[in-house]
């Protein structure tokens, strides 16, 4: 595996040596500055139970957030889910993410060039390890990175708030996971079109895509007249009765031909594509046990996205094997 | 056992959906014994790249298939006893020239402590010694194919591959480049190369391959090619540069080289012996000395003539 790791350093080697990591490392530095005088105290409550005030450099921001609860395990775990919500998945799930695909969508691209991919090949290399490699080395990049900013974090709360919950660091697998996910679509992209703006753009729409079809499918199960959801739906739509619908819950025209755009367009579009968005709810759940945003089991995010990236990864691992250069 | 063999090897592309068709390697046959520099000579498009990329196992032959030294072509097996030099090498710019020969000599299976000892003297042999830690965005076209070439050898291949090895290169960088392929030939390496100065081609090769339009069609040592009305003069001249060009002016395209001061080298291409004899006379008529006279067939002309029958009788079957 000697050659395959040297592969996977070198990758990490070159973007080291392109000064991006130094200005990522300066940004995230930057960041973790302007965050530390961030803080959520406890404040004395107008009824029963507590208060948290939000203040930045010793002035507070708006009104204190009411709590019907008072123990202060309990306002310590909202306090924390506060800043999962609101600081991590801005800082490492928006920005951090929408960084790492610019800098890394040049790694697979670069790696099939002509004039680089011949003397690659002609080493006595497995071209799809050989693929597998330059798309962990892109990976390791970015893990430094996200490990930095969230062991960051990790510590301000902890000095700060004196939250020290290693839970935290959960969102560092899960924050890894989720670029991964982004960057098999650029890899492929790249891979196929030896374009690195290509790729960026095709892994940054179907970024989206992917954050529309989730919140799509949040907001149909929402608007949408029923209750049980996912369940209650196939049910109906697999009864062959026509008026089916009508008779049990008494669904209109309009509902029902929503209904069938959600079971027949949106559930199969977000069962198959991953689920980036649902990767925070396995970090809340870990968290705080919370449920998140009404999933069944925490991994399940994981499990269909990681589906999703093996059938990536899988299609790129062919092409290579099998492509011409 | 034979460094390479190639057996009926042929190679068509097809256009993206599969309605055109391009032969651009057409039923190639030929062996290549050990310890010899064999040269691969033709046209642009004649199918030498197409050649090299199957040896290498970057292509798929459609038909009839190639060994080296026993393995069958771009096999992981074979692999590892090649070195390649690419056309364009593309080396990241993040390396210097020893972190790209320590990273290639990995990707080769040999560890950090024996790439270093081959290294250094690989280094001094293609002259980047003083250059060893500089990174390679700072190198000119010729040191990187320097450094190519030590990339090439690091692993003590048993065959050397090179795509146009003297591409960029000065007349210095040329000479040293020689001295390293006869190095490796006197070491019982086999060396196939590719290049587009006939010169250089005529020089080191043991044996010419000539391709046009994806056909061999010549294979051999250059004793065995034998043209008629072709000859290569060159003369060594003293005396008056003008009376020199007068008297040669008539015989087309002269290539001079001055030695010193009225003394000159002269090469050109003549039909037969009349013509030389004819050319002497027209020399010492203007009062020039010959200080020395060689003669021989000129590979340019060969090729140029074998490329050319190819082409009309192509367009003879058109």
């Amino acid at each position: 595996m000697k050659p395959y790791l040297a592969v996977v350093l070198d990758s990490f080697h070159a973007t080291a040596h392109s000064r991006i990591l130094w200005v990522t490392v300066v940004l995230i530095s930057v960041i973790l500055l302007a965050i530390y005088p961030l803080s959520l105290n406890k404040v004395p409550a107008d009824q029963s139970g507590a208060g948290l005030q939000l203040s930045y450099a010793g002035r507070d921001f708006g009104p204190a957030i009411q709590l019907p609860v008072a123990t202060s395990d309990e306002v310590r775990g909202i306090a924390l889910a506060w800043f999962m919500d609101h600081v991590v998945d801005l800082i490492v799930g928006f920005f951090g993410i929408f960084t790492a695909l610019v800098v890394s969508c040049g790694v697979i691209p670069e790696t099939y060039q002509t004039g680089s991919v011949e003397l690659l090949l002609s080493k006595p290399l497995s071209r799809p390890l050989l693929f597998l490699a330059k798309f962990f080395g892109g990976c390791v990049f970015v893990s430094v990175n996200i490990c930095y900013l969230i062991l960051g974090l990790y510590f301000i709360i902890g000095l700060r708030w004196g939250l020290w919950d290693i839970r935290i660091l959960v969102a560092i697998p899960v924050f890894i996971f989720y670029f991964m996910l982004l960057f098999s679509v650029s890899a492929i992209v790249g891979l196929f079109s030896r374009r690195a703006i290509l790729s960026l753009f095709v892994a940054l729409l179907f970024w989206g895509m992917c954050i529309l079809i989730g919140n799509t499918k949040l907001a149909m199960e929402k608007l949408l007249p029923i209750d049980g959801k996912e369940d209650r739906i196939s049910l109906i739509a697999d009864s062959e009765d026509p008026n089916g619908l009508d008779k049990i819950s008494g669904y209109g025209e309009d509902d029902r031909f929503w209904l069938s755009v959600y079971n027949y367009v949106i559930l199969p579009i977000y069962t198959v594509l991953p689920k980036p968005l649902e990767l925070d709810d396995t970090v809340q759940y870990f968290l705080d046990r919370r449920p998140g945003r009404g999933i069944a089991a925490p991994w399940s995010p994981v499990i269909s996205s990681g589906l999703f990236l093996i059938v990536i990864l899988g299609i790129c691992c062919t092409k290579s094997l099998w492509a011409e250069y | 056992m034979l460094a390479i063999e190639v057996k009926e090897l042929s190679k068509a592309y097809r256009s993206p959906l599969g309605i055109r068709r391009h032969e651009a390697l057409k039923r190639v046959s030929l062996n290549v014994p050990n310890g010899q520099i064999i040269s691969l000579l033709g046209p642009n498009g004649a199918g030498k790249t197409t050649l090299i990329k199957l040896l290498l196992g970057l292509l798929r032959p459609s038909s009839g298939g190639a060994t080296i030294l026993g393995e069958r072509a771009g096999s992981m097996r074979s692999r590892c006893k090649v070195g390649y030099l690419p056309e364009n090498l593309i080396v990241e710019s993040h390396h210097t020239a020893d972190s790209a020969l320590i990273y290639w000599g990995r990707l080769n299976h040999i560890s950090r402590g024996q790439s270093r000892v081959r290294r250094e003297a690989l280094l001094k042999q293609v002259g980047l010694s003083k250059w060893a830690h500089v990174p390679v965005r700072q190198f000119s076209k010729g040191m990187r194919q320097r450094l190519g070439l030590a990339g090439a050898l690091l692993h003590d291949p048993e065959i050397l591959i090179l795509d146009e090895p003297t591409d960029g290169l000065d007349p210095k960088g040329r000479k040293e480049v020689r001295d390293l392929l006869f190095a490796a030939k006197e070491q019982g390496k086999t060396i196939f190369l590719n290049s587009h100065l006939l010169q250089e081609v005529e020089q080191i090769s043991d044996q010419i391959a000539i391709l046009d339009q994806g056909e061999l069609k010549f294979f051999g040592p250059q004793s065995a090619m034998q043209i008629e009305g072709t000859l290569r003069v060159e003369f060594e001249l003293r005396g008056s540069e003008t009376e020199a060009r007068a008297a040669l002016d008539l015989y087309g395209e002269i290539t001079w080289q001055p030695l010193a001061e009225a003394h000159f080298r002269v090469c050109l291409n003549l039909e037969d012996q009349a013509a030389v004899d004819q050319c002497i006379d027209g020399l010492r008529a203007g009062g020039i000395s010959i200080v020395g006279l060689k003669q021989g067939t000129s590979l340019e002309n060969i090729f140029l003539k074998i490329v050319r029958t190819s082409d009309s009788s192509t367009r003879k079957e058109d």
